[in-house]
Formats: structure tokens, C-alpha cells, sequence
């Protein structure tokens, strides 16, 4: 930039150089201005500022301003000028704003009434007459303030008016709950009630209203939500529980013979199924589901079993096929199981299946295996 | 015969309330007619210059008590009007969406109103001339070619560098020499 000044050459004021039209002609611009325009300015300045300071203390609310009646002289005076200004178009003065000498004639006019009032010629004054003209005046002022300045006279809270309408709602929806009268409320308003309180709730810290400190936030817990974080593991002990419960079902079930799968305890009692508890957040790795399977137990006395004894993979879905009391497996029926006695403890081929089972099924066997007794 | 009071008697002067108003009305007697013209070859419209010329002495009014001295109080004075003078053409331009062609037809209809300008056609065509400069360099010219300030007190009222003056002045004086001359082609042309 400094090359671009620098480039300016020494006599580029040298008009008869670079500008010979230019340097021809006066150097004057042309341009009008009204007669008395300079002389009438100063004052027409002051008065504007005269009434400026007036219009101040006018402003100033429900009170007399100081000195009043001291600057009311002068005050009249800026008034008569600035009224003159404007009869008188050679002065060229322009009228401060719209509506303004309409404005100044209705002050003039109670200017008037109180001139008046004070010079008039009463043969009796009445009491405490100067004592309530003060007073009167004040109220004169401030109806005058009402006027003109009505809407700005009462501070309404930020925000106020954009939650009012939600506020009488929710009021409404309170008072209709309290009522008791489950008819009136309207249909699917509790359904998503949990999220137009949340989004009440953003709306109103949106707002800002700075007191997020001073109240507590409204925990607003779904219960849908707590489900879905923790649906795998009641996935698994529901899955887990209907296995047992398919298991006592068909064990109770079971024939009378020793033939049957081991499950059956040779005392003959039975036990209650394992209530197996509410899974904890603490769990054991889950072991490999192959430590766990085992060669399902022959049962060597009938040429016709159709066990399978090929060894057991993760994933099968091995069904022990029990048989009868021939010895002869029951095809395309259920395990039976005798039905008064449940074991403590899996084994066997009830065990295996159960196995099975979670591996096709669950991802984490450990804390359920430790639960019900299965252990490597 | 009573010598003039300086500026900086007359601040002392305004800054006594019993002196106040007295003082203001002299500073106001001072430069009102320097304002005024720099104002108007501005704005062309007296109006408009009248306008802008009132809120300039009542800022001063509000703003003299604080007035530091840093600068001459004329320095000061033409740095209002001069920002005053900016922000009511800028106001003036967005209420109106006015584009440039526009605002040199209202020009040149008002230099043909014998209310408001006097001058011959050589001096219609200069300010002709004038308003098609940039605002600022508009400013530069009319500072230094008919109120011949110095390029120090304008560096002061328009916060730039002198050479940056000097420059914009030079560029300002060439293209109005320019603007003339098509302007008188044209017309003994036509």
C-alpha cells in the first residue's frame, strides 16, 4: 500500500497539471440557503434542547419535576420559538418531528388553564387550594404519561408469555387429575406424557431462565427404558427358567423304571427346581460351552436305543430320547420325567440339554451355570 | 472591540452551568456555517442538511462536558457531522433500496430546482461530478477543494493516514476532470 502513496507524484496538487476544467472554475458549489436560516438556528437549537429537558423530567413519573414552575418561562419562551419556526419558511428551519405542534398546542392550552387559574381574580380561595395544586398537577402529568407510554408502564417477566399457554394446560390437566374423572382426561395422554415433560423441561433450560441451580431436575425414569438396557439378561433367566420348567414338567411325567435317564434320583425324592435369581451386574466369564458337554450315558439293555452317542458340539440341541419301560425310545414325544422329584443339581442328559440349549441360546452361561449347578 | 473567546474559554464556559447555554449558543454561532456546508455538499437537500445539522449540535450538546481536549474542538465537531452525515445516507439508502442510477436523477432533478442550487451548468456538472466519488473520497475532495483543510485536521476527522489522503484526493481530482470533459463532449455532440 505505502508503494501505491508513494507513486503520488510531488505536485499532484497541481490542478492546471492534472485537472485544467477543474482549475477553471470557482470554487463555489451553487447551493441555496434560506435567508435567515444561520441567524434563526442557534435558538431554534436551544429550544429543542429546552424541551428535550422538559419532556426528561416529565418522564420522570408520578411527581412534579424539580423546578418547575422556576423554568416555565423559559420553557414557553422555546415553545413560542419553535412554533414561529415553523410559520416562518424563509428561516428554512425544518419541524422537529410529526405530530409535534399538535402535541405543543395541548401543552400550551394547559400552560393556559394554570396561568390563568393562577392570575384569575377569585374573591375567596378556597382551603388548601395551593396545597392540592401540586398534587393535581402531578396527576395531571402522570395521566398524560399513561398516554403516551401505556404499554412500557409494567415489566412482564422474559419468556413469560411463550409458557403461559403450556402452563395452563398442564394446570388444567392437574386440577382434571385430581378430580378423579379418568373420562375427562383425553385419550393417549398419558401415553407420551413422560416425553412432553422432558421436552417441557429442555424448553423451559432453553429459555434460560438462570435458576438451574436453585431447583432440583425432575428425574423422569421409564421404566420401558430400564427394560431394554438390561433385556439380554432377562432374556437369558427367562430362558432359563422355561427350561427348568419344561424339565420338572416332563420329569414328573417320567415312568416309574430305573431305566430312565440318571436325572432321576434313586431315592426318589424330589426337589423343588432351582429358583435361579434375578441375574447381578458381576459375572464370572463365561466358560466355553465345550468344557461342558459330556458323552450322554448308553443305555446299554436295549438293542433298539436310538441314542445318539456321537460326542456333543456347542449348538446341538441334543433331546435325550427316553424310553419305555421295554426299553424301547419313544419316538416323536416328549422326555418324560418323573414328575414328583427335581433334582438339586443337573446331570446328565438333562444337564447336557440344558446346556445346549443356553449355548444356541445366550451369550453368557457363567453366573447362570454357577446359579443352577452346572459346573465344569 | 472585545476579542473573540477561544475554544478552550468557551468549553470552560459551557462546563460553568450558570455559563452553559450562553456558551453553547456562541460555538454554535461559530461553526454553524462550516458544518452546514460540509454537510450539505454531502446531502445536496438543505432539509436533509438541516436535519442531520441539529442532531450534530445536540450530540455536542450531550457529549461536550465529556470532552476530553485531545483534539481541537472544530476537529471534533466536523467528526460528528461527518459520522452523522454517513449513517443518514446509509439509512437513507436502505429505506429507499435507492440505486445509484436513482439517486443521480434525484440529484440532478434537484440542482435544476432554482430553490436549492444557483450555480451555472459548469457547476451542475461538478456536482454531478462529486457524487459519483465513493463516499469517503467524496468526503476528501469537498474537505480539501472548497474548504482547503489541511491534509492533518483531515486525517483527524476521517481516522486515515495522510498519503492514504493525499492519494484519494489525487484519484478524487483526476476522474471529476474526466467526468467534465464526456460531459462537455457530449454535449456540444449532441
Amino acid at each position: 500500500m505505502s508503494e501505491f502513496y508513494d507513486n503520488l507524484p510531488a505536485d499532484f496538487e497541481d490542478l492546471e497539471k492534472y485537472a485544467p476544467t477543474l482549475a477553471k472554475l470557482d470554487r463555489r458549489d451553487g447551493f441555496v440557503v434560506p435567508g435567515d436560516y444561520f441567524d434563526a438556528l442557534p435558538a431554534h437549537i436551544q429550544s429543542l434542547l429546552t424541551i428535550a429537558g422538559a419532556a426528561k423530567g416529565k418522564a420522570a413519573g408520578l411527581h412534579l419535576p424539580e423546578n418547575y414552575f422556576d423554568e416555565l418561562p423559559e420553557l414557553l419562551r422555546a415553545l413560542i420559538v419553535l412554533h414561529e419556526a415553523s410559520k416562518n419558511k424563509t428561516a428554512g428551519l425544518s419541524e422537529p418531528s410529526e405530530n409535534y405542534f399538535e402535541e405543543l398546542g395541548g401543552q400550551l392550552e394547559r400552560l393556559n388553564v394554570l396561568s390563568q387559574l393562577l392570575k384569575k381574580d377569585r374573591p375567596e380561595i378556597p382551603e388548601n387550594y395551593f396545597e392540592q395544586l401540586g398534587s393535581e398537577l402531578s396527576t395531571m402529568l402522570a395521566l398524560d404519561n399513561l398516554k403516551q407510554d401505556k404499554e412500557s408502564m409494567f415489566a412482564v417477566p422474559e419468556g413469560y408469555f411463550d409458557a403461559l399457554v403450556s402452563k395452563v394446560q398442564a394446570r388444567l390437566a392437574l386440577e382434571q387429575m385430581k378430580d378423579g374423572n379418568d373420562a375427562d382426561v383425553p385419550p393417549g395422554y398419558f401415553d407420551d406424557f413422560a416425553a412432553r415433560v422432558q421436552a417441557r423441561i429442555r424448553g423451559e433450560e432453553k429459555a434460560g431462565d438462570g435458576k438451574k441451580e436453585d431447583r432440583e431436575e425432575a428425574k423422569v425414569i421409564s421404566i420401558s427404558a430400564h427394560f431394554r438396557r438390561n433385556a439380554r439378561v432377562y432374556a437369558a433367566a427367562a430362558s432359563l427358567a422355561l427350561v427348568l420348567g419344561i424339565g420338572w414338567v416332563l420329569y414328573n411325567n417320567l415312568g416309574e423304571t430305573n431305566k430312565t435317564p440318571e436325572i432321576v434320583k434313586e431315592n426318589g425324592t424330589t426337589t423343588q427346581p432351582n429358583v435361579i435369581p434375578a441375574p447381578g451386574d458381576t459375572r464370572p466369564p463365561a466358560p466355553s460351552p465345550e468344557n461342558f458337554v459330556q458323552q450322554p450315558k448308553n443305555v446299554q439293555k436295549n438293542e433298539n436305543s436310538v441314542k445318539d452317542t456321537t460326542p456333543l458340539a456347542p449348538g446341538n440341541n441334543f433331546v435325550q430320547q427316553p424310553k419305555d419301560s421295554t426299553g424301547n425310545k419313544i419316538n416323536n414325544e416328549e422326555p418324560k420325567f418323573a414328575s414328583n422329584e427335581m433334582p438339586d443339581v443337573l446331570e446328565g442328559e438333562l444337564r447336557d440339554a440344558a446346556i445346549n440349549y443356553l449355548a444356541e441360546n445366550e451369550d453368557d452361561l457363567g453366573f447362570l451355570m454357577d446359579e443352577i449347578g452346572l459346573k465344569p | 472591540m472585545m476579542d473573540e473567546p477561544t475554544d478552550k474559554e468557551l468549553l470552560a464556559q459551557f462546563r460553568d452551568e450558570r455559563t452553559r447555554n450562553a456558551a453553547f449558543g456562541k460555538i454554535i454561532q461559530r461553526y454553524q456555517r462550516r458544518l452546514y456546508w460540509h454537510i450539505r455538499r454531502m446531502l445536496i437537500d438543505h432539509d436533509d442538511t438541516d436535519d442531520v445539522l441539529q442532531n450534530v449540535f445536540i450530540k455536542m450538546w450531550k457529549g461536550l462536558e465529556s470532552f476530553k481536549e485531545d483534539a481541537q474542538l472544530y476537529t471534533w465537531l466536523y467528526r460528528v457531522a461527518t459520522n452523522e452525515t454517513l449513517s443518514f445516507i446509509r439509512q437513507r439508502k436502505a429505506e429507499l433500496f435507492v440505486r445509484y442510477g436513482d439517486v443521480e436523477y434525484g440529484i440532478e432533478s434537484k440542482l435544476q430546482d432554482d430553490n436549492f442550487f444557483r450555480g451555472d451548468e459548469i457547476q451542475k456538472k461538478l456536482q454531478l461530478a462529486i457524487q459519483t466519488l465513493p463516499e469517503k473520497q467524496r468526503l476528501v475532495f469537498n474537505m480539501k477543494y472548497f474548504e482547503e483543510m489541511k491534509y492533518e485536521d483531515m486525517s483527524q476527522v476521517l481516522d486515515t493516514s495522510v498519503g492514504a489522503l493525499k492519494a484519494s484526493y489525487h484519484h478524487a481530482v483526476k476522474k471529476i476532470e474526466e467526468y467534465i470533459r464526456n460531459s462537455n463532449e457530449a454535449s456540444m455532440r449532441g
